[in-house]
C-alpha cells in the first residue's frame, strides 16, 4: 500500500470525507426499519394516527439527507479514483521510460502493455469500490447489529453467531479463490501474448501461410483460460448461496425466538419485522462487500504486477558524478569488452578491443549474427557490456550522463521504428527545436528530401505506425536525416541502406563524407562497396574481431574479408 | 470502423450478443428453468411472512407455528440449492461464450486483409481483446443471470404486490415513472460519456503500444522526456472522460436506491393508515414492505446492470464491428490447387495501391521464363 499511498496523499481530504459521507448514509438507511417497527407498534396497533406521520415525515428526511450523503460520496469517489489511476499509470510510464533495452526484454512488451493498461483499470475500479462500498459494509453491519440489540438483546446473539459463521466462511473461500486469480492473470497474459505477436507478425504470418496454425496456438491458449478462470468461478460460485443459506438459517431462528416472545407478549410484531428487516439489509451489504473483495483478489494480482515494475531498479542508470559531459573528439575504444544477453547463452561478444580515431569512418562486416549489431548497441548504452570497458574520447561511458552521451551520438538502426505523425514531426525527433530549412538541409544529406517534396503534403504527410505508407527504403532514407538532424559528433549506421538503391546509397555517402573529418562513424553492412567510402574495416566472426585494417590491405590479408569480397564480386558480375 | 460518440444500435448489439448464448442450446433451457425455480423461492419466502403473523403469531397457534417454519425453513434451502446450480451453469456459458467470441475474433484477425493492419493502430485493436472482451466477459458472467432475475422479478413482484393490496401498488406505480424519467437523462449521458472514455482509452493504448514498441529509438534520441509528455496529455484526456463516466454511472443507484426508500416510507405510512382503517392486515403490510425492499433489490441492479451493460454494449459494438471488416480476399471461384508449379512468372497490366487514393504499381506487365 506504500506503493501507492503517495498517489493518495493529495486526496487526502476527499478520503476523509468519503468515509464520513458513508457513515451518514449508513445511520439514515439503518434508522428505517426502526422507525418502521414504531409506526407498527406504537401507529398501528394502538391506532395512533400521529404518531404514523411524525414518524412518516421524519423517515422522508433522512432518506433525502442519505441521498445527498450518497451522492456526495459518489462524486468524491469517482474523482479520486480516476485521478489515482491516471497518476499511477503516468508514474508506471515514467518508470518504463527509465527501463534499459535489457530490461523491457526481461519484462516482454506485451507485459508491460497489460500493465499500462488492464492492471491498471482494475486498481481503479478497486479504489471506487474501496470508497463506495467497502466501508459501507462492516457499517452497515454494525449499525443494523446495534438497533437489533436496542429492539432485542438476546435475540441478537443469533445475529452475531449467524455474522461470524459467515465471516469464516467466505474467507474460507476466498482463500481458495484466491491463487486460482493469480493464474487466471497469468493465462490471460499468455493469450494477450499470442495476439500481440500475431499483430506484430501479421505479414509474416501472412506470407507463410500460416493462419491456421496461429488460430491453433491461440485456441489453446483460449481453452487453458477458460479452463482455469471457470475453476476460480466454480469455488466463488459457492459464496452467495452459502451466505444465503446461513442467513436464512439465522433469520428462521430468530421467527422462530422471536415469534413465540411475540405469542408470549414479550415483543411486539413490529420489532419482529423490523429485525427480519435488518437481516435483508445486513445480507444485501455482505454481498456487496464480498463483490468488492473478489474484485480485490483480482487486483491484488495486477497491483503485483504494477508494483513488480515500480520497484524494479532500471540496470542502466547514471553515475552521479559525470561532470565532463562534452565529446571533443570522437574517438572510440573498445577494451576486451564482454557480452552476454543472459547467463545461459555464449558470449555474442567475446574479448573484443579497438581503437577508432575521431572523425574516422569505419565499417563492420561479417556473418549474420556474428555481433555487429550488439556492438553498436553498447555505443549509446542500449545496453552495457557484461565485462570490460568502452570509452569515449578517453573516458569510460559510464561516465557520461546517458542524456549526453546519447545526445551526441546518432544512431539509425537495422529495423527503424517511425511513428504516427507528420514526416516533419518525426524528423523533429533528432532536434526538436529544428528550423525547416535544417529539416530539408539533413533531408537533402539522407537522399530524402526530393521524394518528400513529391509526397502530397510534403513534409507535414502523415504517416501511419511504423511509417507503414512509405516504402522501406524510403523509411531508412527519414530515419537517416532524423538522425542527422541531431549533428552527433558519432553516427552508427546499421545496415541502414539495405532497402535503398545503389545509386542513392552511394549519394547517400558522398553527402556524409563531407562532414566526415568531424563526425566518427561506424557502418554495419553487408554491402561490399559501400566499403568503398570508409577509411577502415572491422571484420567480425562468432562475437570476436578477426581482422581491423584498410580495405586495401585486408583483401590481402583476411581470408575472411576476401571470401566476403569476392563471393558479392561474383554475385554482382 | 471509426468510433461514433453517438449512442449506436444496442437493441440490435445485445440481440447479437445473445444470440452467442443462445448457441449453449443444451444448459440454457436448464437454467431458464431454475431461474423461474428460484424468482419461484424467493417470492415464496417473502409470502410466507404473510401467514405466519396473521394466522399463526396473531392468532398465538403455539402447536403449529414449528410447522409453517419447517415450511418457510425447505423453501429457503431449495431457493440456496438453485441459486448454486444456477449460477454455476451461467458462469460456464458465459466463459464458453466468451472463449468462442475470442477464438471468432482471433481467427477473423487472421484472416483480414493485411491492409487492414497497416490502418488500425495495434493498441486499439488490442484493446478489443482486452478492455472490451473484459467487459463483456463481465456482463456474461457476473450479471447475465441478475438481468434475467431481476426482470421476472419486478413482474411476479408487482403481480403479488397488487394481490396483497392494489392501493399501496398503486403508489409504487406513481413512483417508478418518475425513477425512469430521471433515470433515462442520467442513462443518457452516461452512455456518451462511456463511449469517449472508450475511445480516450483506445487512442491511449495506441500510444502505448507504440512507443513500448519503438523503445530503442526514444532512447537514442533522448526522447523520454517528449514521450513523457505527449503521454501525459492523452492520460489526461481520459481522465477527464473518465471523471465524467464514473460521476454520471454512479448517481443512478443512489437514485434509485432512494426512489426505494421514499417507496417504502409511503408505504409504511399508507399502509398504516390502511391497516388502521382495517383494509389491511399487518401481515399482509409486512410481507408488502418485504416485497417493496425486494422490489428496489431488482431495479438497483438493472441500474447498476445497465452500467455494465452499457459500456459491455460499446465494447460489443466495437467487437462486433471487427467481426464485420472484410476479410482478405477469397480465394476466386475457378483456382486450381497447387500443381507443381513450374515457375514462369508473368504480371499483366497490374494495377495496386495500399490505399485506394494512392496507386503504386500502374499497370506492369512482364514475363519471367521459368
Amino acid at each position: 500500500m506504500t506503493t501507492y499511498k503517495n498517489l493518495l496523499k493529495k486526496h487526502r481530504v476527499k478520503i476523509i470525507w468519503s468515509p464520513i459521507l458513508v457513515l451518514i448514509f449508513v445511520i439514515c438507511e439503518t434508522t428505517q426499519p426502526y422507525f418502521m417497527s414504531l409506526i407498527i407498534d406504537q401507529g398501528i396497533m394502538v391506532n395512533d394516527w400521529t404518531t404514523i406521520t411524525k414518524v412518516g415525515i421524519a423517515m422522508i428526511g433522512i432518506s433525502l439527507i442519505s441521498l445527498v450523503a450518497n451522492l456526495l460520496n459518489i462524486y468524491i469517489s469517482s474523482q479520486v479514483s480516476v485521478q489515482f489511476g491516471t497518476d499511477l499509470r503516468n508514474q508506471l510510464f515514467n518508470k518504463i521510460q527509465t527501463f534499459s533495452l535489457k530490461d523491457i526484454d526481461q519484462f516482454q512488451p506485451s507485459t508491460l502493455i497489460t500493465r499500462l493498461t488492464n492492471d491498471i483499470s482494475m486498481i481503479q475500479r478497486v479504489v471506487l469500490m474501496l470508497l463506495r462500498i467497502f466501508l459501507r459494509a462492516p457499517l452497515m453491519l454494525i449499525f443494523a447489529f446495534l438497533f437489533i440489540i436496542k429492539i432485542n438483546p438476546s435475540l441478537s446473539i443469533i445475529v452475531l453467531i449467524g455474522i461470524l459463521i459467515l465471516a469464516i466462511s467466505i474467507a474460507v473461500i476466498l482463500k481458495f479463490a484466491f491463487p486460482l486469480f493469480t493464474k487466471t492473470q497469468e493465462k490471460l497474459d499468455q493469450l494477450n501474448r499470442v495476439i500481440q505477436e500475431n499483430l506484430n507478425n501479421i505479414r509474416v504470418v501472412k506470407a507463410f501461410a500460416k493462419e491456421e496454425v496461429e488460430i491453433n496456438k491461440f485456441q489453446k491458449s483460449n481453452i487453458e483460460h477458460r479452463d482455469v478462470i471457470l475453476k476460480a468461478w466454480d469455488i466463488l460460485v459457492c459464496a452467495y448461496p452459502l451466505m444465503q443459506l446461513i442467513i436464512n438459517t439465522s433469520i428462521i431462528v430468530v421467527l422462530w425466538i422471536g415469534g413465540n416472545r411475540v405469542m408470549n407478549d414479550h415483543m411486539q410484531v413490529g420489532e419482529l419485522i423490523a429485525i427480519i428487516n435488518y437481516f435483508v439489509q445486513i445480507l444485501m451489504a455482505l454481498m456487496m462487500l464480498s463483490f468488492t473483495i473478489m474484485g480485490f483478489a483480482r487486483a491484488m494480482a495486477s497491483s503485483k504486477r504494477i508494483k513488480e515494475v515500480l520497484h524494479f531498479t532500471p540496470s542502466i542508470v547514471d553515475n552521479t558524478n559525470n561532470n565532463n559531459q562534452q565529446i571533443c573528439k570522437g574517438s572510440i575504444e573498445f577494451r576486451e569488452v564482454n557480452l552476454h544477453y543472459s547467463n545461459e547463452d555464449e558470449g555474442v561478444l567475446n574479448e573484443v578491443s579497438f581503437y577508432i580515431t575521431p572523425g574516422e569512418t569505419v565499417a563492420i562486416v561479417g556473418a549474420t549474427g556474428s555481433g555487429k549489431s550488439s556492438l553498436l548497441n553498447l555505443i549509446p548504452r542500449l545496453y552495457d557490456a557484461t565485462s570490460g570497458d568502452i570509452f569515449i574520447d578517453g573516458k569510460k561511458i559510464k561516465d557520461y550522463s546517458k542524456k549526453a552521451l546519447r545526445d551526441q551520438i546518432g544512431v539509425v538502426f537495422q529495423v527503424n521504428d517511425l511513428f504516427t505523425g507528420s514526416i516533419a514531426e518525426n524528423l523533429r525527433w533528432g532536434n526538436l527545436n529544428a528550423s525547416q530549412e535544417e529539416l530539408e538541409k539533413a533531408a537533402k544529406m539522407a537522399e530524402a528530401h526530393s521524394f518528400i517534396l513529391d509526397l502530397e503534403k510534403g513534409y507535414e504527410t502523415q504517416i501511419g505506425r511504423g511509417g507503414i505508407n512509405l516504402s522501406g527504403g524510403q523509411r531508412q532514407r527519414i530515419c537517416i536525416a532524423r538522425a542527422l538532424l541531431s549533428q552527433p559528433k558519432i553516427l552508427l549506421l546499421d545496415d541502414c541502406t539495405s532497402a535503398v538503391d545503389a545509386s542513392t546509397e552511394k549519394k547517400i555517402w558522398r553527402n556524409l563524407s563531407y562532414r566526415n573529418n568531424d563526425m566518427t562513424t561506424l557502418i554495419v553492412t553487408q554491402r561490399i562497396h559501400t566499403l568503398n567510402a570508409v577509411h577502415r574495416v572491422i571484420v567480425m566472426d562468432e562475437g570476436t574481431v578477426v581482422a581491423f585494417d584498410t580495405p586495401q590491405k585486408l583483401i590481402k590479408t583476411s581470408k575472411a574479408y576476401q571470401e566476403l569480397f569476392y563471393s558479392q564480386i561474383n554475385i554482382n558480375s | 470502423m471509426t468510433q461514433k460518440n453517438k449512442p449506436q444500435n444496442s437493441k440490435k448489439t445485445m440481440l447479437r450478443l445473445f444470440s452467442y448464448l443462445s448457441k449453449e442450446e443444451k444448459t440454457l433451457p436448464l437454467i431458464v428453468v431454475l431461474l423461474i425455480l428460484n424468482i419461484v423461492c424467493t417470492l415464496a419466502t417473502s409470502y410466507l411472512l404473510r401467514p405466519l403473523i396473521n394466522d399463526y403469531i396473531l392468532p398465538k397457534k403455539f402447536n403449529e407455528f414449528p410447522f409453517i417454519l419447517t415450511l418457510l425453513g425447505s423453501v429457503y434451502f431449495l431457493g440456496v440449492l438453485v441459486v448454486f446450480w444456477q449460477n454455476r451453469l451461467l458462469v460456464h456459458l458465459g466463459q464458453n461464450t466468451i472463449t468462442k467470441l475470442r477464438q471468432e475474433l482471433f481467427e477473423k484477425m487472421e484472416r483480414l486483409p493485411i491492409h487492414f493492419f497497416d490502418k488500425h493502430k495495434h493498441g486499439d485493436l488490442m484493446s478489443r481483446y482486452t478492455n472490451d472482451m473484459d467487459r463483456i466477459s463481465e456482463v456474461l458472467t457476473d450479471s447475465l443471470a441478475d438481468l434475467f432475475v431481476s426482470i421476472l422479478m419486478l413482474i411476479s413482484i408487482f403481480t403479488i404486490m397488487l394481490y396483497i393490496s392494489p392501493l399501496l401498488t398503486l403508489i409504487v406505480f406513481i413512483t417508478i415513472p418518475l425513477m425512469f424519467l430521471a433515470v433515462q437523462k442520467i442513462v443518457k449521458r452516461s452512455r456518451l460519456y462511456f463511449q469517449n472514455q472508450q475511445k480516450s482509452m483506445g487512442e491511449l493504448n495506441g500510444y502505448i503500444e507504440e512507443m513500448i514498441g519503438g523503445s530503442s529509438v526514444i532512447k537514442v534520441f533522448n526522447h523520454e522526456e517528449k514521450v513523457k509528455k505527449d503521454f501525459r496529455e492523452l492520460n489526461n484526456k481520459l481522465n477527464d472522460e473518465s471523471e465524467k463516466a464514473q460521476l454520471y454511472s454512479g448517481m443512478m443507484m443512489p437514485l434509485m436506491q432512494n426512489f426505494n426508500t421514499l417507496n417504502y416510507v409511503f408505504i409504511t405510512v399508507i399502509g398504516a393508515s390502511l391497516a388502521i382503517t382495517q383494509r389491511l392486515d399487518v401481515g399482509g403490510l409486512a410481507s408488502f414492505i418485504q416485497y417493496s425492499r425486494q422490489f428496489g433489490g431488482p431495479v438497483n441492479q438493472l441500474a447498476t446492470l445497465y452500467n455494465n451493460l452499457q459500456s459491455a454494449l460499446a465494447s460489443a459494438e466495437r467487437v462486433f464491428a471487427l467481426l464485420d471488416s472484410e476479410p482478405e480476399l477469397k480465394d476466386g471461384k475457378n483456382t486450381i490447387s497447387i500443381e507443381p508449379i513450374k515457375g514462369t512468372l508473368d504480371f499483366e497490366n497490374v494495377v495496386f495501391g495500399y490505399t485506394p487514393d494512392k496507386t503504386i504499381l500502374k499497370g506492369i506487365s512482364f514475363h519471367v521464363p521459368a
